[in-house]
């Protein structure tokens, strides 16, 4: 009987270790393919890069430890937004890399998709107890894009609070061809941008929502091709005042961009790169900090 | 009642641990995170890296704000 008792208590174990918050809370069966749904950080240097973005954003970091693996999930406010990964290579330089989680609805397919167009499988197609089956794949320019297939469903699309993510946008050699991947492999609806004072090619969209952007990188030969992850921010100027404090670095200084918002491009203290951007309310300046 | 609760927690590791190596729980890999670099869900290597400062350097970067409510 007690040796009953201790088999099934060692059968349940990894199941309590199972401890990644559902993407969507309530849970639901709604999907909503190509909405950015996760981002996680690749990193080895994890202390310091929670430092920085605890420190820079106001998130909050809580560890999720299983025997000798280890995961931290960011919060903004009660909001699971980020996770990061560490990561075990030494020798060399290795900089840390956003890489953010677009929702599938069948991610077997899509994985297949992605496949067949050129893309490399770099992280299989996995259940991720709690959160869902996810994968991570480069693309024909060798960029790593994650898929997921949320088991809690998406949440609805809303206006990003500040802190939250905003954005990715896509910087490639060939705007033209890549944007042809994206939308055979992921489902993106690809318009050319049109707005004024766009610096983009075109605009990825699902669901009649904007998700993303592909613009062209410049030539040279420090060039990397590369997704750019973009955070809103509350006040721009005063988040971008901690980042020398915390070890980063203003890599592009604000600037206005469409709408009047302002926008800016920081590497955080561990080599990871990230967008930041303001919403400037033109229409009611009293409504912006 | 110590002993009896040592006994205990060290079965439920004994018994814990094959489950785990074996990948039943979905994250296991070969060390670092729950994603397992080095043998895990992912293979750890420079495909991985990220840019660095690349070519931000006072020559990139834009975004499209969201274009919520037609005012951004």
């Amino acid at each position: 009987m007690a040796a009953v008792a201790l088999l099934l208590a060692g059968l349940s174990l990894p199941a309590h270790a199972a401890d990644f918050p559902p993407l969507n809370s309530p849970q639901a069966t709604d999907h909503r393919p190509g909405k950015l749904v996760w981002a996680d950080l690749f990193t080895t240097n994890p202390d310091g890069a929670t430092a920085f973005y605890c420190g820079l954003l106001g998130w909050t970091a809580r560890p999720l430890t299983h025997w000798w693996k280890s995961y931290t999930v960011f919060y903004n406010g009660h909001t699971p937004v980020a996770g990061l990964s560490p990561r075990r290579v030494s020798g060399g330089t290795h900089p840390s890399r956003w890489i953010g989680y677009y929702a599938v609805v069948d991610i077997d397919a899509t994985v297949a998709l992605l496949t067949k167009d050129g893309g490399t499988v770099r992280a299989p197609s996995r259940n991720f107890p709690d959160r869902g089956h996810q994968a991570i794949v480069s693309d024909p320019d060798d960029i790593p894009i994650g898929v997921l297939q949320s088991s809690s469903g998406d949440s609805p699309d809303t206006e990003p609070t500040p802190g939250s993510w905003n954005w990715f946008e896509l910087y490639v050699k060939s705007p033209t061809a890549t944007s042809a991947f994206y939308h055979d492999a992921i489902g993106f609806d690809v318009a050319p941008e049109t707005r004024a004072n766009s610096k983009s090619d075109f605009v990825l969209s699902s669901n009649g929502q904007a998700r993303g952007g592909i613009a062209p990188r410049p030539d040279g030969d420090d060039v990397k091709s590369t997704w750019l992850g973009v955070i809103r921010v509350a006040n721009l100027d005063k988040t971008l005042a901690l980042v020398p404090g915390l070890g980063g670095e203003v890599l592009v200084a604000p600037h206005s961009v469409e709408f009047g918002s302002r926008f800016a491009i920081i590497l955080d203290s561990t080599g990871g790169t990230v967008g930041l951007v303001e919403y400037i309310d033109s229409a009611n300046p009293a409504n912006n900090p | 009642m110590k002993l009896k609760r040592n006994i205990l927690l060290f079965s439920l590791v004994v018994f814990g641990m094959p489950f785990a190596w074996t990948g039943c729980v979905g994250y296991v890999g070969g060390g670092g995170g729950y994603y397992g670099g080095g043998g895990g869900w992912f293979s750890d290597s420079v495909w991985i890296d990220g840019g660095g400062r690349g070519w931000y350097g006072g020559r990139g970067g834009y975004v499209h704000p969201g274009g919520w409510g037609g005012r951004r």
